[in-house]
């Protein structure tokens, strides 16, 4: 617990001192603005939902994946990546330590769109379901940060894991029914899709957007929740692998 | 040192009074993406024991930062053996780490813009110290440190001094047993870096062991017990600085203040090597046996030559012959 408070706390620091780190905040209320405008020029009120949570999920995904990536990258520019693998702590749980700041301060996006949408373009959003909301962005948070952990892996393992991250981005926020529902995407995609836990959590935040009742939220809550933490399972299994090779291969303080 | 003693390949088992740090044999390769491998490290031995200030000499590219890597479990050896008190680093390595220190000499291993306290306590967390003995822990580093009145600056606005006792005070923010120390006072002023020598005196002090990398002589001969000097990824030799000058008894020296013709002379007897003019005035007679000594010293005095003392060797030289000459020795005790 220490260490979730020390290395969150020093995160948190450290993402106010490189305002660069914040830039989604910055760009999701742009986002927010462009799909609210497309949703008005299109006289199409019933996609306001998609277009406030869009602009949201991009925002919490992208973040998490840059802070994932800084946090190894950075790290090992500084030296520091070698003395925290050097270090008592387990570098997964450094990792993860380190993202979930992220993660909440990126929840920031929720507060950013709701503005954009009342103070620019006249639109009180309707939240029918505020508790689904609530504990909908909650989970997907924690499994963003199971995500971040994962990507965080790919970045020990490779310094040019950034154009691999940027190349993977758009698929998965595609298959993750962030731009539309993943039932709208080909019916092939829908097994692969129903593996990302973005494709849940935008479904289950648009349903706690609409006025009808939603159904099995517990269970998709779960949905969100278990492949979060399935993948975080993997980052932390696969970031053990990955750290040992570069162990054995000597390229962890390589820039 | 013998090298069967318990099937362990050599090395001391947990718990027999065990050296703090302990390698035998230890090789390491780096591929290359093509051509043959490079090799770093090859069958490199050492001891050194506990409470001991050990230096590890070389030049750069000897090896020497690739050894520390290891000590400090970042790095795995191609093949051979290391314990760091008692622990194996290739398997225990979890054992291991919260008995080290390490400190990298240079800009790396901080976070610049964030601040001294900040920094230490974000360490003091990854070593597993409670938030309140974190606290506590930090403020005595400074204190002792002496930056306690910078603690809540940025570290981007430190010297390079106040940065390498940031350094050090990270190093030890875990009360390590066994402390690495990779360069310390690379690029300090002469004054930082006496400033930082007598801190790792006090450290050393304290009982802990300390494992010192440096291509600075006049440091590894004030601060270590003893000396490992690393060539090209093999150990060269290893000793007290004071006894690494009898590797090479026959270069006795002579040091005497006389002018041309006379030297002239002196080149002329038996068993003189050299001459060399000292920045002081005087000039450096080496010879190779005691017997030549005796006859220089002879010689000069009867010249009427006043001030004229022998002296041995200083760790550079024994060091530029070592190392520069490619001689390779294997002496490893005490």
């Amino acid at each position: 617990m220490s260490l979730l408070a020390a290395a969150g706390r020093f995160q948190g620091r450290l993402v106010l001192t490189h305002r660069d780190y914040l830039i989604d905040l910055v760009r999701t209320p742009l986002l927010a603005a462009v799909f609210l405008l497309l949703i008005r020029h299109n006289d199409r009120p019933d996609l306001l939902a998609n277009g406030l949570l869009a602009p949201v999920l991009m925002g919490v995904w992208s973040m998490a994946m840059l802070i994932s990536g800084e946090v190894v990258d950075n790290d090992r520019w500084l030296g520091t990546l070698e003395l925290q693998i050097a270090a008592p702590a387990d570098f997964a749980r450094v990792v993860l330590s380190r993202v979930w700041v992220t993660t909440a301060i990126s929840l920031l996006t929720v507060l950013e769109v709701a503005a954009v949408a009342i103070l620019g373009f006249g639109t009180v959003p309707d939240v029918p379901h505020p508790g689904v909301l609530a504990v909908g962005l909650l989970a997907t948070a924690v499994a963003t940060a199971g995500a971040a952990t994962l990507m965080a892996a790919l970045f020990v393992a490779t310094r040019t894991a950034r154009t691999f991250q940027n190349s993977l981005s758009y698929p998965v926020l595609l298959l993750g029914g962030v731009f539309a529902p993943l039932d709208r995407l080909p019916e092939w995609t829908h097994p692969i899709g129903r593996l990302v836990y973005l494709s849940w959590s935008s479904d289950l935040l648009r349903d706690a957007l609409a006025p009808a009742a939603v159904t099995s939220a517990p269970a998709r809550t779960g949905a969100i929740l278990g492949l979060g933490l399935l993948t975080g399972a993997g980052g932390r299994l696969l970031l053990g692998r990955v750290v040992r090779l570069v162990r054995e291969n000597g390229t962890v303080g390589l820039r | 040192m013998t090298d069967s003693r318990n099937g362990t390949g050599g090395l001391t088992r947990p718990g027999q009074g065990e050296p703090a740090v302990e390698t035998r044999g230890l090789r390491r390769e780096y591929r290359t993406r093509r051509g043959p491998a490079v090799v770093a490290l090859d069958d490199v031995s050492v001891t050194v024991e506990q409470g001991e200030v050990h230096g590890l000499l070389g030049p750069n590219g000897a090896g020497k930062s690739t050894l520390m890597k290891i000590l400090s479990t970042v790095l795995l050896p191609t093949s051979g053996n290391g314990r760091v008190l008692g622990h194996d680093l290739a398997t225990e390595h979890r054992r291991i780490r919260p008995l080290l220190g390490i400190v990298f000499g240079g800009e790396r291993g901080l976070y610049p813009r964030l601040t001294a306290r900040q920094n230490l306590r974000y360490w003091a967390a990854l070593y597993g110290l409670t938030t309140r003995n974190a606290v506590a822990r930090t403020d005595a580093l400074l204190d002792e440190l002496g930056l306690a009145e910078r603690a809540d600056d940025r570290v981007e606005t430190f010297s390079v001094g106040m940065r390498q006792r940031l350094h050090l005070a990270r190093g030890i923010i875990g009360d390590p047993r066994v402390l690495l120390l990779d360069e310390p006072t690379n690029g300090l002023d002469p004054l930082a870096a006496r400033q930082l020598r007598e801190l790792i005196l006090r450290l050393a002090g304290e009982g802990r062991t300390v494992l010192l990398a440096t291509h600075d002589l006049a440091e590894a001969e004030a601060l270590c017990d003893r000396v490992t000097m690393i060539n090209h990824g093999r150990v060269v030799a290893a000793e007290a600085p004071r006894t690494l000058a009898r590797l090479v008894p026959r270069q006795e020296r002579v040091r005497i203040r006389a002018e041309e013709p006379l030297l002239d002379l002196v080149r002329a007897l038996p068993g003189t090597l050299g001459t060399e003019p000292a920045d002081d005035g005087t000039t450096v007679v080496t010879v190779d046996s005691k017997e030549a000594v005796g006859r220089v010293l002879a010689f000069v005095v009867e010249r009427g030559v006043t001030e004229v003392r022998t002296e041995l060797p200083g760790l550079e030289e024994v060091y530029l012959q070592l190392v520069h000459r490619g001689e390779t020795r294997s002496v490893v005790n005490r």
